[in-house]
């Protein structure tokens, strides 16, 4: 199941991103899918505030970036997320993690997000994004935000 | 810099021109004046807030009720921590979007220091260049009541620069209450579930 097909079937009204190497892959998918509207933005701490916002008015945000961009964004996602308590879900590509290599951006992932509070779990590598519905559905249902980590390869 | 007029002048003008029903974002410096003088409970004091994040933050909420519209006032100091939010609001083309510039030229909420680049950036020039559709600065003397107007009215997303005072002995920015339940009481409203008490 493709990634738009995937945000859709769970619910997903808007996709609030920065495309990477892997994940942009899906922007045309994306901007086909019936129902669901891709935004862009122009630094990843705009995509966690344009979902908080969303979320206020009832729309269901997922938002997706890669790990550096996580890092960078980390004030306004904890502003989000802690502050205001919105149950936002994110999908983040995890730079390196399929290739064992040494590199910061993905052995920091796991760590960051335990700092942070935020429950995460991992998807398989590929492209089946079937298994993101249950987690985006299981998320929504329990209202809690959640990341779900996407592992990649070099940049 | 022109000495500009006072946050609570500011404050008074966009309460007389804004229609209704309609949606504010004060943040930072704004919050204070705006909790004084009593917000509308379909405004929402972005506080504490994710500095820079107060235009995404309202771009969302007039993407989500088109219906309605939404005006972040910001500072200049916030504004120039996120100059890229002018591109993704003109991107995402929310018709309903307002922005308020409360350019005082300093940090105001942690003592008044000077804001980066001060008077040489010309953030009426820097929303035209992201492409905003309406972009104008509230010229010396001007009346603001009657700006403000004319940036509600205006077709398509717009920005208002508006000079105002700095002052010595601002109030800290404070959350008007407990974060969480502030928002999901404003959250509740927008989504049409407006909670009992509620005016």
């Amino acid at each position: 199941m493709d990634l738009g097909k995937a945000a859709s079937t769970a619910g997903i009204t808007h996709v609030v991103w920065i495309p990477d190497s892997s994940l942009g892959r899906w922007a045309a998918a994306l901007e086909r899918t019936p129902g669901l509207r891709l935004l862009r933005v122009a630094r990843e701490g705009e995509a966690w505030a344009l979902a908080l916002g969303l979320y206020a008015t009832g729309a269901r945000p997922l938002v997706v970036m890669q790990c550096t961009g996580l890092y960078e964004s980390g004030d306004s996602l904890r502003n989000a997320v802690l502050d205001y308590g919105a149950p936002l879900v994110g999908l983040i590509g995890v730079r390196n993690a399929t290739t064992g290599a040494s590199d910061s951006a993905a052995s920091l992932a796991e760590p960051f997000l335990r700092a942070f509070h935020l429950p995460y779990r991992w998807l398989e590598p590929g492209d089946d994004f079937s298994a993101l519905t249950a987690m985006v559905d299981e998320a929504n249902r329990l209202r809690r935000a959640e990341i779900f980590l996407y592992p990649e390869g070099p940049a | 810099m022109s000495r500009g007029i006072s946050i609570e002048a500011l404050v008074d003008a966009v309460e007389a021109a804004r229609p209704r029903p309609s949606v504010v974002v004060p943040t930072m410096s704004a919050v204070h004046p705006y909790v004084a003088r009593g917000l509308s409970p379909w405004d929402f004091a972005y506080l504490p807030s994710s500095m820079g994040q107060a235009v995404p933050f309202a771009l969302g909420v007039a993407l989500g009720r088109p219906d309605l519209p939404v005006c972040a006032l910001v500072g200049d100091g916030s504004l120039v921590m996120n100059l890229g939010c002018l591109s993704t609001a003109t991107e995402a083309a929310a018709r309903n979007l307002r922005i308020v510039v409360v350019r005082n030229g300093v940090y105001q909420v942690t003592g008044g220091q000077a804001v980066v680049g001060g008077e040489a950036v010309d953030l009426v020039a820097v929303a035209r260049g992201c492409g905003l559709p309406h972009a104008w600065r509230l010229e010396d003397g001007a009346d603001p009541v009657v700006a403000l107007r004319a940036l509600f009215a205006a077709d398509g997303c717009a920005l208002l620069d508006v000079p105002v005072t700095p002052v010595d002995d601002a109030p800290p920015a404070r959350s008007p209450g407990p974060a969480a339940a502030r928002f999901e009481r404003w959250r509740r409203r927008l989504v049409g579930d407006p909670p009992e008490g509620d005016a």
